[in-house]
């Protein structure tokens, strides 16, 4: 396996039935094979340093477990909650890492085009993609430039004068938003979205053997662990 | 005059729905994680701190279907992530009654874009309801412990439902004047609203 490829469809699908594991409440035992799914991923793309990252996650989360329900510190039972919500959300982190590192945009909008999504929602789905990491840039730059004429975005100032709080963040950023929204439809427009023609892609993808062993895989052990739910094992 | 929706419409509706998803959900997700009676509460106070958002959407795009199309990519992105739990479906109810709202006064009327965007903020009502529905089998099934999921699901009662609806409601609505006000203040000038 000189570079490992699955189709973005086939991790689409392989998320939307992690997604149903995790909230039915899957046997434990499942989960973790999805876990394992997940690491295998990420080790088969390459991305060693991210496994390495995440297994060391995970150890101190198990061992933060083990800890908080082993000592009976008063103080630490409302971090049970979070711990136990965090370790389950621990496969999308991992999964949804393996994702974003190994699908390109021009893949992931020729998988919507592929599922015959229409081009408007397909914009919206890429647009909200393409700007998320902007998001973060820009509120920097506000916070930033919030700091340089001494406003200061802490709790005490949003419960004193919480108006003004808002404002100072509302206005750069729906600002930023619009300019940002302008810019991407001159892009678009110019080349040439919206007419009513089919696009044409650069990329490839297609399904191979290994995306059908993916999902057959994910299908099965989800199959299974209905069935143990349901107690017909 | 209303015409079809344009790309520059879809663009607007995409980069106005990345701020509105995400700080929708880290505004719940830290009240939340502060105490979990907040589950109504902060879906009341992320729709006020977000009214803004949705007054711009409703003044850039004033093309029919916006805000349905606005919120049902909300909603079902929702229900993708928690791997299709029913109970999500039940925002779209507040999305198309608050598309039909809007819609009757020709998306210019505020007080009806208001009450639209009272609806509309029922759009994530779904995730509370799921515990309302299954919270005793969901936390049970996940591990936590018996002590926890009783003082858990004490909040959970139809009164707390129905004060937390009401509570939703009155939010949603202050939301939609400090939304306006700050739009008329500062970008009316502008011409973007």
């Amino acid at each position: 396996m000189d570079n490992f490829r699955l189709d973005p469809r086939t991790k689409l699908i392989i998320f939307f039935i992690m997604g149903a594991a995790i909230f039915s409440y899957m046997p434990t035992f499942i989960v973790g094979i999805y876990g394992f799914i997940a690491f295998l991923l990420l080790l088969l793309s390459k991305k060693y340093k991210y496994v390495a990252v995440y297994i060391i996650l995970y150890f101190i989360i198990r061992v933060t477990i083990y800890f908080i329900y082993n000592y009976d510190f008063l103080f630490l039972n409302s971090f049970k909650g979070i711990v136990n919500i965090f370790s389950m959300y621990f496969l999308f982190l991992v999964y949804g890492r393996y994702f974003i590192l190994t699908t390109s945009i021009s893949e992931f909008s020729l998988a919507l085009e592929k599922i015959r999504i229409p081009l408007g929602i397909q914009i919206i789905l890429l647009v909200m993609i393409r700007y998320f990491p902007t998001i973060r840039v820009e509120f920097k730059s506000i916070f930033n430039a919030m700091r340089l004429r001494g406003v200061s975005f802490n709790p005490l100032g949003f419960i004193r004068y919480p108006v003004k709080t808002i404002e100072y963040l509302y206005v750069p950023l729906v600002y930023s938003l619009i300019k940002t929204g302008d810019e991407l439809t001159v892009a678009a427009l110019t080349r040439g979205l919206g007419l009513y023609m089919s696009r044409t892609y650069l990329t490839e993808i297609g399904f191979t053997f290994r995306d059908l062993i993916f999902i057959f895989v994910s299908f099965g052990l989800i199959l299974l662990g209905i069935l143990i739910k349901g107690g017909v094992i | 005059m209303k015409e079809n929706m344009q790309i520059k419409d879809y663009i607007t509706i995409g980069v106005i729905l990345a701020i509105y998803f995400i700080g929708f959900n880290l505004i719940l997700g830290m009240l939340v994680s502060i105490s979990p009676k907040l589950l109504f509460i902060g879906q009341g106070i992320a729709s006020l701190i977000l009214a803004p958002l949705y007054m711009l959407l409703v003044a850039k795009v004033q093309k029919k279907w916006a805000i349905l199309i606005f919120g049902a990519t909300m909603v079902t992105i929702t229900l993708v992530m928690t791997g299709g739990a029913w109970p999500i479906a039940f925002g779209y109810l507040g999305i198309i009654i608050a598309e039909f709202i809007s819609h009757s006064g020709d998306y210019k009327n505020f007080i009806k874009n208001n009450i639209g965007y009272v609806f509309f903020s029922y759009w994530s009502i779904g995730m509370a309801l799921m515990y309302y529905f299954m919270g005793k089998e969901l936390l049970s099934k996940a591990g936590m412990p018996s002590e926890y999921i009783d003082e858990f699901m004490v909040n959970i009662t139809s009164q707390n439902l129905i004060i937390g609806i009401i509570i939703i409601a009155v939010l949603a609505f202050i939301g939609g004047f400090i939304g306006k006000a700050m739009l008329k203040k500062h970008f009316k000038r502008a011409g973007i609203a």
